[in-house]
């Protein structure tokens, strides 16, 4: 396959969690590509939907449903598949799950089975999807242990997750992760829940891997300095729409969004003396999931608020420059008169 | 920021230390111990924010908790300078003699969600410290929770309300006006914000910020976000394995940090402009508290390690004025 081909093609997907007060949308209209041998990185708060839009490219979206949209994906083994048609527990979803797309998951403590060995898990996968004995299996997760970087992996395939730090075993789930030569590997805030220096060490084994196998990867984070060093482009999410997507050093430098630019206002900056002077503060906080503002989503807390427009009109996700796009009426007025 | 001139001390902290006990099995003799804590000295001054950093398992949770005598000290001694009662040394009180003191050093937790009793109204959570504070607190209790509700940002309609009912932001401000309610002079805040959303973090710190100024407040700020502790901090201490690596203003350490470790930290830390990507590296794991390498803790994962840091622990030392370094090399590495 050509290089910057696109492999997953996300066409106006929508997702809902049914609750006893009613649905939510998770998911709004949100479409984007990812391209091969590229880092997408998705950003936002909790409940932006950030997780749910990665989960539901595995069909491991239950119980949020997945209402409208198409997820075209171009498999190796399959061809072209439509995975929005897929039946979650089917054939077919298995057959690319974990070979074709996998899935590094937050939390290390509990991503991984109590009751079994490394070397039965990693090796389960393997024996899955390919043709392959158990002790060529194994043989297999030690190589790949060995290439995130793992001391002495002939002993950590004998090992249960209890045994090992936290570190050590995301660095397993990357292992795992990667041990089918996925196109893509998603993401899902794997550093979170570690400290600085592992989070530094476990950012240059993704972008390492990425690198030698032309991975394509989702990365989820809610924290903008880890997206900013590991990704080529950055979506910002909020309340289940997609605000702004740039290229990452166009998104950095000159943020378009309200959303985006309070964003980042708001962390407060390592290299930067504060003596007296305070945080710029995004006023209020996400709104109630049952309660979607009308208009803009963001209009609520939004310091550049239009009056009779923002709270009335939903601005689209339109172009504003070459690989940018942005939803809102600042940038989106000027196009529509031009 | 304090004026230098009126620097008044609060709390002094002297070779701190708490060793746990490991054991191996119930009927078991100690195997040995674990130094959470080990040798730890500070002191803090009124109306300032001493900032505790470090990665997981460095004793800075530990530090706090024996400061609020949540467990007693395996050794050292904590002295509270209070303006009613004058010095008092914390660790040697009975806990009937500590009791009256609690109201004055009070403490922020980490998990809006985990720290707030889900069965009772947040006045009755706000209104607790003051219960326990005794009868003579009890005057005006409904007023005085009414005012710490709006100091933190909360409306006083709130009051019957369960913390279900509110957001993680607004939970956190509920546990802070609970530690305020009872006017304390020291706040231990155990990582107040890193539960919370970036645009919510900031709000919370603003109000810490705003709170200490309105009331003059003394915080002990535990965290392990350095960006985190630079905005809110004046003077901070780095702790590795349960020592103190390094100590000093904010900027100082910031600007000019002296310790490998805190190099390594500020190096890998990921910025959002893409000039300044990470550069230097902070290689393999914290020590194992259990099994501590020999000489200076650090000199495994140091890259200016010599012969004589394997052997000898380095102590804390001043190298320059109000800042201090543990580190054989510090001199050279700042190039003094």
């Amino acid at each position: 396959m050509e290089d910057n081909a696109v492999i997953l093609n996300i066409e106006n997907l929508k997702i809902a969690f049914k609750m006893r007060q009613g649905n939510v949308t998770a998911v709004n209209d949100v479409s984007f590509q990812l391209r091969k041998g590229h880092v997408l990185g998705i950003v936002g708060e909790s409940g932006c939907g950030k997780s749910v839009t990665a989960r539901s490219l595995m069909r491991i979206e239950a119980p949020g449903k997945l209402l409208s949209g198409e997820i075209n994906f171009q498999s190796k083994s399959l061809g072209k598949v439509g995975i929005q048609r897929l039946d979650p527990a089917g054939e077919l979803i298995r057959e690319l799950r974990w070979k074709e797309i996998a899935m590094v998951f937050q939390e290390p403590m509990t991503s991984f089975g109590p009751m079994h060995t490394f070397g039965n898990q990693i090796s389960e996968v393997l024996t899955l999807h390919n043709k392959i004995g158990k002790t060529e299996a194994i043989e297999m997760a030690v190589e790949s242990l060995r290439a995130v970087g793992m001391p002495r992996p002939e002993k950590l395939i004998k090992q249960y997750p209890h045994q090992i730090s936290g570190g050590m075993r995301q660095r397993a789930m990357i292992a795992m992760a990667l041990i089918c030569h996925p196109q893509v590997l998603i993401a899902d805030e794997p550093t979170t829940a570690l400290d600085v220096s592992t989070e530094s060490q476990i950012l240059d084994l993704l972008a390492e891997r990425q690198k030698t196998l032309g991975t394509s990867i989702l990365y989820i984070s809610h924290n903008l300095g880890v997206v900013a060093n590991i990704a080529d482009e950055v979506m910002v999410m909020y309340l289940g729409q997609i605000v702004e997507h740039a290229p990452v050093s166009d998104l950095f430098a000159s943020p378009k969004h309200p959303y985006t630019v309070a964003l980042l206002n708001s962390i407060p900056n390592i290299d930067k003396d504060y003596k007296n002077q305070k945080l710029e503060v995004l006023q209020g906080s996400i709104p109630d999931p049952y309660n979607h503002p009308d208009g803009c989503p963001f209009h609520p807390r939004c310091p550049k608020l239009i009056h009779g427009l923002c709270d009335m009109v939903q601005p689209r996700l339109l172009d504003v420059s070459l690989n940018c796009r942005v939803a809102c009426h600042l940038y989106n007025a000027s196009q529509k008169t031009s | 920021m304090m004026n230098k001139a009126k620097k008044e001390l609060l709390l002094e902290v002297k070779d701190l230390c708490m060793h746990f006990p490991v054991q191996g099995s119930f009927f078991d003799k100690v195997r040995g111990v674990v130094k959470a804590v080990d040798g730890v000295t500070f002191n803090l001054f009124k109306s300032s924010t001493f900032g505790l950093v470090g990665e997981s398992g460095c004793g800075k949770t530990t530090t706090g908790r024996l400061i609020m005598k949540v467990m007693k000290p395996t050794g050292g001694t904590i002295i509270f300078h209070d303006n009613e009662t004058g010095i008092m040394e914390i660790n040697a009180l009975s806990n009937k003699k500590m009791r009256p003191l609690r109201r004055k050093i009070q403490m922020i937790f980490q998990d809006p969600y985990s720290s707030l009793d889900p069965r009772m109204t947040i006045q009755q959570i706000v209104g607790e410290p003051l219960r326990a504070a005794g009868k003579e607190h009890m005057n005006n209790y409904k007023n005085k929770i009414a005012a710490i509700l709006q100091k933190s940002g909360l409306s006083a309609d709130y009051m019957d309300r369960y913390p279900h009912a509110f957001s993680g932001g607004q939970r956190q401000r509920i546990g802070i006006a609970r530690a305020l309610v009872t006017k304390p002079q020291l706040v231990v805040a155990d990582e107040p914000v890193s539960a919370l959303d970036v645009s919510v973090q900031a709000q919370i710190l603003n109000l810490l910020k705003e709170l200490q100024e309105t009331l003059g407040l003394t915080y002990l700020f535990i965290a392990h976000d350095l960006s985190v502790i630079r905005y809110m901090c004046d003077t901070l201490a780095v702790m590795y394995v349960g020592k103190i690596v390094e100590m000093g203003l904010s900027e100082d350490i910031f600007n000019n940090p002296a310790h490998p470790y805190t190099e390594g930290l500020l190096s890998i830390i990921p910025r959002t402009d893409s000039k300044t990507k990470r550069c230097k590296r902070l290689t393999g794991g914290v020590a194992d508290a259990s099994n501590l390498p020999s000489g200076c803790y650090f000199h495994p994962r140091c890259q200016y390690a010599k012969d004589i840091c394997k052997i000898e622990q380095p102590v804390l030392r001043e190298i320059k004025n109000d800042h201090q370094v543990a580190c054989h090399f510090s001199l050279k590495l700042q190039g003094i």
